[in-house]
């Protein structure tokens, strides 16, 4: 099956542009529900019908959180979340760069339907450079052929999109961390509930999406009832782009439906390099439990399957490790990654990552000894489930995983004080 | 309302929080960062207790009390956490890392 949703127009000449996205069908959807007046409860039913889930990480249904949202006059807001900040995860990057129409309209979709009169894309820091012009730009095109604004269409519908960057903090990628980075404070996750669909940004009710998951929704709108639902397999509706990263001929972006088996996810991204042999695989960015490369090539990308072997889609950043990796090495620099995003909010995470990182970096200096193992084993299942964020198990799962994956690696780094494989 | 606190019942009031009623009936709940005359962070994570139907443990400083909840303060979730305690915040997990 070859659809593509998110990532069509990455190969055309000038993909960014408005005309280039309206000869795609881009805008027919908006233009669709506000001419004919689909109403609110109609597009997110069909959102809800389609089964799509938040792309970002937690995998919710996105039509059962818009559906959240009270029905009162009050202000609402939509926000974008494209702080794609999690290692291995590149999608959205690209989403950003090739196709920022898709997203503009999949916001305009999303505002209307939750009754939200303003939206904000909130950019990564690190995107400034490209991925922040070229947004504005589409957004001004946008604005210019009056798509978005007061009176879209000659209707009475107002609706505002802003684009907002970061700093650079993993953590705002937080759904709440990023509400408070928008309000002007510090970026650090708040205590939920309340849940922002109740009181989000400013205090009133808010929908954070990701940017994969809106810009997907233009293309739901305008196809008929079930096409989204028929492309993947049952329980994981649907398309997602995978980030093949690593020890790959050809990595990259990948969009392919759920429920593929990884083998020819594989086989897209080139196979593993120098034609060695697979080891291991991160299946959805970094923050997810690693899994053994002989048991992925057994499995499908959908939900359920990844879950079945301990691990989780999340992201969609799959990492690929060939079998010279050495495991120490890998966790050391994972965990010095958590140690210094750690917003410092809650304390297990925010001692515990140093500490993992610490002993960590003992072992690979050579001054491990086998208690420090049970020790990190220890101080991550202390961590997991006792933080405010899911930054605190994201910062767990991989030391667990790493530990009961690659014991024997481990335990040969500490008595050799070398690694097992180089 | 009526609340359980490690299967005893308890009487609580309506926007209660968890530490507060312990608080009133007398069952003590480690906490760091809670003060009842400071508004609640939530941050050092000490008094996560367990309730039933719900994953996590959750802090008892601020999650309000529900009708008919069921409050473990002594579960093995919850020792667990104690002992991360005396593993996190009193000793450290090696001396030797203060010296890295």
């Amino acid at each position: 099956m070859n659809i593509k949703l998110c990532t069509e127009t990455f190969h055309l000449n000038n993909p960014a542009s408005l005309s280039t996205y309206v000869k795609q069908g881009g805008y027919e959807a908006w233009k669709n529900i506000v001419n004919n007046k689909i109403s609110k409860s109609e597009v997110i039913a069909k959102i809800k019908d389609s089964g799509l889930r938040g792309k970002g990480g937690a995998g919710f249904l996105t039509g059962l959180k818009w559906s959240f949202i009270p029905l009162s006059d009050s202000d609402k807001y939509l926000v974008c979340n494209s702080d794609e900040s999690e290692p291995g995860t590149c999608k959205d990057r690209d989403i950003l760069r090739y196709n920022p129409h898709s997203i503009i309209e999949g916001m305009l979709i999303a505002c209307y339907a939750i009754g939200a009169s303003t939206g904000y894309n909130y950019l990564r820091g690190e995107f400034i450079d490209e991925q922040w012009k070229v947004f504005n730009a589409a957004l001004e095109e946008a604005y210019k052929a009056e798509l978005i604004g007061n009176k879209i269409f000659s209707s009475n519908l107002t609706i505002d999109i802003y684009a907002l960057i970061g700093a650079g903090a993993y953590i705002v990628g937080e759904e709440t961390a990023m509400l408070e980075s928008i309000e002007g404070k510090r970026g650090m996750p708040r205590i939920k509930p309340p849940f922002p669909a109740i009181k989000g940004l400013f205090d009133k009710p808010t929908i954070i999406n990701n940017t994969e998951t809106l810009a997907s929704i233009p293309k739901i709108m305008l196809n008929q009832d079930g096409w989204y639902k028929n492309i993947g397999i049952n329980s994981s509706e649907g398309i997602k782009i995978f980030c093949m990263s690593g020890h790959l001929n050809k990595p990259g972006n990948f969009e392919i439906p759920l429920g593929t088996p990884f083998a020819s996810l594989l086989e897209l991204a080139g196979g593993i390099w120098k034609d060695r042999n697979i080891k291991a695989v991160i299946p959805g960015g970094s923050s997810v439990p690693v899994v053994k490369g002989d048991i992925m090539m057994g499995v499908n990308m959908d939900y359920d399957s990844i879950a079945s072997v301990g691990s989780m889609l999340g992201s969609g950043g799959v990492i690929v490790m060939d079998d010279r990796t050495c495991m120490v090495s890998v966790l050391h620099r994972i965990s010095r990654f958590y140690y210094s995003e750690s917003c410092g909010q809650c304390t297990p995470c925010r001692e515990g990552t140093g500490w993992l990182y610490k002993i960590l970096s003992n072992i690979i200096e050579g001054r491990g000894t086998n208690k420090d193992l049970d020790q990190l084993d220890r101080i991550a299942s202390q961590i997991e489930g006792h933080c405010i964020c899911a930054l605190g198990d994201a910062a767990a799962m991989p030391v667990r995983s790493f530990l009961k994956n690659f014991w024997e690696e481990f335990e040969y780094f500490v008595d050799n004080k070398r690694s097992m494989v180089i | 309302m009526k609340v359980f606190i490690n299967d005893k019942e308890y009487d609580a009031l309506p926007e209660e929080t968890i530490i507060q009623l312990s608080d009133r009936a007398g069952i003590h709940i480690p906490r760091f960062c809670y003060h009842k005359h400071l508004s609640v962070v939530a941050s050092c994570r000490m008094c996560l207790v367990d309730i039933e139907g719900v994953k996590n443990a959750q802090p008892a400083c601020s999650t309000p009390v529900r009708e008919d909840m069921k409050i473990y303060t002594k579960s093995k979730k919850n020792k667990r956490c104690s002992k991360k305690f005396n593993g996190v915040l009193i000793d450290k997990p090696s001396f030797r890392l203060s010296n890295l």
